[in-house]
């Protein structure tokens, strides 16, 4: 993704969720630029999920937890990633 | 016996029906995921 | 003091050319990818004090179709229609404003053919005056509903009336089940992180009505004992007077229906059937997705069924 979500990844500002989309981290400061860009990737990938959905016959839900599974597991440590109780971890 | 007397004033027979359509996940899902993710590295 | 007019002219928007987030950024993510066209004038007007800084514009909407609004409208499509907007910054309108939409998809409710009269307070919040579009024979809106124009939480509780059961059933298309009825009710709909929730939806028969299921499952009922022969035999041709169906669940994943039919069926009694007065109670876990191309009550679903009597003990001591 583009450096500004990156370098946000890297500082714990912004990190995955356990419902397949980015989220920004509670209580971390995120400027407006940055906002809009997770704006922008979250739209994205629900169209993702929901094209994959479709083509599997099962729920934008189910596949877009499948994704984030993937996505939490792959984030390197020192990010921060957010478990289904709404809890922000670091990694 | 199951021989049931059905008279006008009886109390109502309750039904109850749970319907439960599993979804079975395709592990098939799991590696579009993959490919989704690694072609897809501007939103991932 | 002056004043200046800037006129745009037609603006087309294609997926690979113009897109709305370039003229306003705070778009972004918000309005994704747009096809349409949009033409309007913009007036600026200034004077020697701050106050004298107005702005106002008005817009014309040539079929805007755009991913969003957010995440959880998946795709609003053939917004058209003019709008008078009073003040740019803040956002506002100096009276309601009217466009029509030919259909907006929130997950998998697609809501059809809908005109949406709205207003724009000048407080970052749009209220919904009335937004209704037709369903099912009946329609279906929201009414005097409000949402903040920043923020991604809402909450529109949208009101359905006159929704006709049997083109409900029809839409279901699950082999073997029909049923004619009316039904009014209320979809509460919460718009929060990305998703929308339907939390306590609730559905009221309007008069009499009936189900009849005689698909795969009923035929393979009698095979599966007392109880599943006794509850599909009713099933065959339920007549309520009663109906109530609860709903809730995320609109992008499984939906929890539990309907209530106070009404009579037939019950097999000693080879012949007689009508007996019931409470039939289903309690459905389905995907919107599922209840469409999946058959509901088809055999291999996984179900669980009890029968008992409201004073159990009672019925049981007269049968032995």
């Amino acid at each position: 993704a583009s450096p500004i979500i990156e370098q946000a990844k890297a500082d714990c500002v912004i990190g995955e969720q356990a419902d397949g989309y980015l989220g920004v981290v509670a209580g971390a400061a995120a400027s407006d630029e940055l906002r809009r860009e997770v704006r922008a990737i979250n739209q994205q990938r629900r169209a993702a999920y929901e094209r994959l959905a479709e083509r599997n016959g099962v729920t934008v839900e189910v596949t877009a937890k499948l994704a984030a599974r993937q996505l939490i597991d792959r984030a390197p440590s020192g990010h921060c990633v957010r478990d289904d109780s709404g809890a922000w971890i670091r990694k | 016996c199951t021989t049931v007397r059905l008279e006008g004033g009886d109390k109502p027979i309750e039904v109850n029906l749970n319907v439960k359509i599993d979804q079975e996940v395709r592990v098939k899902l799991d590696r579009e995921i993959e490919d989704l993710i690694a072609e897809n590295p501007d939103i991932f | 003091r002056g004043a200046a007019r800037f006129a745009t002219g037609r603006l087309d928007f294609t997926p690979a050319g113009l897109q709305p987030a370039a003229l306003a950024p705070v778009l972004k993510g918000i309005v994704g990818t747009t096809t349409g066209a949009l033409a309007g004038d913009i007036d600026f007007a200034w004077g020697p004090a701050p106050e004298d800084a107005r702005s106002a514009a008005a817009f014309e909407l040539f079929d805007l179709t755009f991913r969003g609004p957010g995440v959880a409208v998946s795709q609003t499509a053939g917004l058209t229609g003019k709008i008078a907007l009073s003040s740019l910054i803040p956002l506002a309108t100096a009276e309601p404003q009217t466009v029509s939409i030919r259909r907006i998809d929130i997950g998998a409710l697609p809501l059809e053919d809908g005109v949406v009269r709205f207003a724009l307070p000048g407080d970052e919040t749009l209220r919904v005056i009335e937004a209704e579009f037709p369903w099912f024979g009946g329609r279906v809106g929201a009414y005097d509903a409000a949402a903040s124009l920043s923020g991604g939480a809402a909450f529109i509780p949208l009101q359905a009336n006159e929704i006709d059961l049997k083109l409900v059933l029809e839409f279901a298309d699950v082999d073997g089940l029909s049923g004619e009825g009316r039904l009014n009710g209320v979809l509460p709909i919460r718009f929060e992180g990305g998703r929308a929730r339907i939390e306590g939806g609730e559905f009221v028969s309007a008069g009499p009505g009936a189900v009849r299921y005689a698909g795969p499952a009923a035929e393979s009922a009698s095979a599966a004992g007392e109880q599943a022969n006794v509850a599909f035999s009713i099933l065959r041709d339920l007549r309520y007077e009663s109906l109530r169906v609860l709903v809730d669940g995320p609109l992008d994943g499984r939906l929890n229906f539990r309907m209530t039919f106070e009404g009579s069926g037939a019950v097999p009694v000693n080879e012949q059937f007689v009508r007996a007065p019931v409470i039939y109670r289903i309690n459905l876990d389905a995907a919107l997705l599922d209840l469409l191309n999946q058959a509901v009550l088809s055999s291999d679903v996984r179900r669980q069924i009890e029968l008992g009597r409201q004073s159990g003990q009672e019925a049981r001591d007269r049968r032995e």
